[in-house]
């Protein structure tokens, strides 16, 4: 009797613990959430939300202040014209539907031999060029806009839905500031470097070289981009 | 009889010692407790800012929604002339080719993740979505004639760059977290086919690196640019 007595309290015991142990365990699985690296990660996110917000709130400030102004012009007809007008060319301006003149970059890449462009390129020297801050973008006087496609079909590239022979040179103009000239040379040549290697066994010309006075064209009411968003 | 009682002897002497153990590590599991006891307080604090934040986000959207369809209540009311209304008519077409008002429509919902239960010390560092599998994904919706597309929330605009900043994805001056939900709006079958036929998207989504791509078509909403522009009187 007393042998069971024991063996039981002592089950009861190592149950017990085992118990403890498992609640432990678990205990230090659910801690893992709080760990140095999510409270970084954490303070990041509110971070961006507060820059967001702060950004949101000075554009609504903004457009509140134009909202205000509207209905104080109410019965200006001629003042009202000129807000509407104004506030048109800014938003062509925006969606490249105007012509923009300007210091920039020209990019200009020559097939060597057999060799034909790629697309690729086409897009990295673009992405390079929005990251540097251009505020437009041509390639073969087509204006680069949200949905532009340069896509690779056989021979040739289709830009705005018009096909360049891959054979032939592109050339891509870009406005960008002057003040940043070194700069943005010195860092287009690295990318031009970079795809030259990666290349290799494909012959081609890279040229880049700054361009004052550089026109870039609007995009066709006609391009199959524009008509995308009729 | 006398050996039986040794082995009760020992067995009380072991269920003591285990209890005794147990006791020590919660001690010291208390002790160690206290920084984690600060992070988990840290933690909760952020995640309540992270909420007044989200809440902050939403006043400030519905707002800007109010005032801009008060905009352009006014804007409609003032074009008196045929020129006016001429103006007005290039005017919501400029805004709406520069991704500056919400576009509506059949499209692509598409998802892309990360390998699910990614083990940094386990999986490939390709099993991680980077800012090239989300740029060739944004690219084959636009070649499949995308009229418009958002990731997670964000319109893409003339300029929008995609690049990667540690851990996450910056699109735009967005800093986005995957899963990346793309929305775009355009016919579905040729977007759909480019995604599939894509051969990058085919690599990455393989068994080996196990990125996690979900395409549904439905009828999509794509926000309009956030930092919209606005053009002040004078």
């Amino acid at each position: 009797m007393k042998k069971n007595v024991i063996k039981y309290i002592s089950m009861m015991l190592v149950c017990m613990v085992l118990g403890i142990l498992i609640a432990l365990q678990m205990k230090s699985v659910t801690s893992r959430e709080f760990t140095t690296k999510n409270v970084q990660s954490l303070q990041q996110q509110v971070l961006d939300y507060q820059k967001k917000n702060e950004l949101l709130s000075s554009r609504n400030e903004e457009l509140s202040l134009y909202v205000d102004q509207l209905e104080k012009n109410a019965n200006k007809g001629g003042e009202t014209s000129q807000a509407i007008k104004q506030e048109l060319e800014a938003a062509q301006s925006f969606a490249g539907l105007l012509k923009e003149t300007g210091d920039g970059i020209v990019i200009k890449i020559t097939p060597t031999g057999n060799t034909s462009v790629r697309d690729s390129v086409l897009r990295l020297f673009v992405n390079e060029l929005c990251s540097l801050g251009s505020s437009a973008i041509s390639i073969n006087d087509q204006r680069k806009v949200a949905m532009t496609e340069i896509r690779a079909t056989g021979s040739t590239i289709v830009i705005n839905g018009e096909a360049f022979s891959r054979q032939e040179p592109f050339t891509i103009k870009a406005l960008l500031p002057l003040e940043k000239q070194e700069y943005n040379l010195n860092y287009l040549d690295k990318v031009k470097a970079l795809v030259l290697e990666e290349y290799q066994g494909e012959p081609q010309r890279i040229e880049v070289y700054n361009q004052e006075k550089l026109e870039i064209v609007a995009l066709s009411a006609q391009s199959n981009t524009f008509q995308k968003l009729q | 009889m006398k050996i039986k009682f040794e082995k009760q002897k020992v067995l009380i002497f072991v269920s003591l010692f285990l209890l005794g153990f147990v006791a020590l590590c919660l001690v010291q599991m208390r002790n160690y407790d206290n920084p984690k006891r600060k992070l988990e307080e840290e933690v909760h604090a952020l995640k309540e800012q992270i909420e007044t934040n989200v809440a902050r986000e939403e006043r400030e959207q519905q707002k800007r929604r109010e005032l801009e369809a008060k905009r352009l209540g006014l804007l409609d009311a003032f074009a008196k002339t045929d020129d006016d209304k001429e103006v007005l008519v290039n005017l919501k077409q400029a805004r709406l080719q520069g991704g500056l008002t919400e576009v509506k429509g059949e499209g692509l919902v598409v998802t892309l993740n990360d390998k699910a239960d990614y083990d940094e010390k386990k999986d490939s560092i390709l099993s991680v979505v980077h800012d090239r599998y989300l740029r060739t994904l944004l690219e084959s919706l636009i070649n499949g004639g995308a009229a418009a597309v958002s990731v997670n929330g964000v319109r893409i605009i003339k300029d929008t760059t995609v690049t990667c900043v540690g851990p996450v994805i910056m699109v735009g001056k967005n800093r986005l977290a995957p899963p990346y939900v793309v929305r775009a709006v355009g016919p579905f079958e040729a977007m759909y086919n480019e995604v599939l036929t894509e051969p990058l998207l085919a690599q990455i989504t393989s068994p080996e690196i196990g990125i996690q791509l979900h395409v549904v078509k439905e009828n999509v909403l794509v926000p309009p640019y956030s930092g919209a522009l606005i053009a002040r009187p004078n």
